[in-house]
């Protein structure tokens, strides 16, 4: 009777689970164990925070802490959250901002703010922030943000993403590496970079990347060219389209 | 202690176990130990959901709440086959709690991923299916004389 127990119900006869199930258990545990090492990547490099102090990363909400582009008397105002290790947000980058800025900024018809909204503080979001404003202080900041997400996944793993940082930052035009570099090791714009997530945590940013034209949020589903370029129409006085990515 | 509520509750630590995996790897995820969640061609998704507002809860990240809950409904589970507790009804009871809050959390979790977010994670949804899992196995045995919540079992 326990045998056929055993066999039917793999438990024993006093009522308890039989072996079966704990090496079931087992092999569910190993399974998860060896998951867990091969989802890592067999060991490469893996993202790790640069030190930062507590009261750089906390900072008041600045609205002024985004990047401009553009006229001041645009019309329409596009402001874009984003983080440089965000897929969406690199994808967003490659297949609709660079084009609408090379269409509508570029043009004076849109004003285009780009706030850094580091999701993660122990990837490699900041440091790349990082590299983007040390670019902008030799006025090199958008070619090296476009760089930064077309590149993206060549670095966001990356142990120590300063080497590719710094030949971004030469193919971005940047001319003295020297101070580029300086500026990027003092860390300087950390403050800032996070006065700007703070922005967007004040407005009720839920992820990245999350764009307000004239200051109304724009659904996800409508963060593609033609979505925005028809927002853009309808904020604009006689306005008309100049093209299409 | 019936036969049957002694195999639910074998299937409910199961679950449970593998439930604590992927919640462990959202959990690495989110403390930075991996670059990247492997989600297939819906890679995008996850890294959203995962990086966005929702994925902290009460101030814990919710993959956090995961690994206790599903190492709560494991330790209990495992405990609940045991000859010497598996009778006691607070066994059965305190699976039930569990599985009603879970699935409670499930649903708010996933209604976020769906009319919020408007993205889906593939190991959410894995989660999802494992702690709806859970709770069916521990609805089974409610309208049962073994039932957990009433404490009958002999």
């Amino acid at each position: 009777m326990a045998n056929k127990s055993r066999k039917r119900g793999g438990r024993k006869s006093s009522g308890g689970p039989g072996r079966t199930f704990y090496i079931v258990l087992a092999l569910v545990v190993a399974a998860g164990v060896v998951a867990l090492f091969a989802l890592r990547g067999g060991g490469g490099e893996q993202p790790v925070s640069q030190p930062m102090s507590v009261a750089a990363l906390n900072q008041p909400a600045d609205s002024s802490a985004g990047i401009v582009e553009g006229s001041a008397d645009a019309p329409v105002t596009i402001a874009e959250f984003g983080d440089y290790t965000c897929p969406h947000c690199a994808e967003f980058t490659r297949v609709t901002g660079r084009a609408l800025r090379q269409n509508y900024v570029e043009t004076g018809k849109v004003k285009w703010i780009f706030y850094d909204f580091p999701l993660n503080q122990s990837t490699n979001a900041i440091p790349a922030a990082l590299a983007a404003r040390c670019a902008g202080e030799q006025g090199r900041y958008w070619p090296m943000h476009d760089l930064l997400y077309a590149n993206q996944l060549q670095w966001v793993r990356s142990n120590d993403p300063q080497g590719r940082f710094e030949d971004y930052a030469g193919q971005a035009g940047v001319g003295d590496m020297d101070r580029w570099k300086q500026c990027y090791e003092s860390q300087n714009y950390v403050p800032r970079i996070m006065a700007s997530r703070a922005y967007g945590d004040q407005l009720g940013v839920n992820a990245t990347p999350t764009i307000f034209l004239n200051g109304r949020e724009v659904p996800l589903r409508q963060a593609d060219y033609g979505s925005l370029e028809r927002l853009i129409q309808q904020a604009t006085p006689g306005g008309s389209s100049t093209g299409s990515p | 202690m019936s036969r049957g509520t002694i195999r639910r509750r074998m299937a409910i630590a199961i679950l449970a176990l593998i439930g604590l995996f992927i919640s462990l790897y959202l959990l690495l995820y989110h403390m930075g130990w991996y670059g990247g969640l492997a989600c297939g061609s819906g890679a995008h998704s996850c890294e959203y959901v995962q990086s966005s507002r929702y994925a902290s809860f009460l101030g814990w990240p919710v993959p956090g709440w995961g690994v206790a809950w599903y190492g709560s409904v494991l330790g209990i589970a495992l405990l609940g086959v045991q000859p010497t507790f598996g009778g006691h009804p607070w066994t059965g009871r305190l699976l039930s709690l569990l599985a009603v809050g879970g699935l409670a959390f499930t649903v708010y979790l996933t209604s976020v991923e769906l009319f919020v977010l408007r993205a889906v994670c593939r190991w959410c949804v894995g989660s999802a299916v494992i702690t709806t899992a859970i709770f069916l196995l521990v609805a089974w045995g409610w309208g049962r004389k073994d039932g957990p919540p009433e404490g009958r079992e002999a």
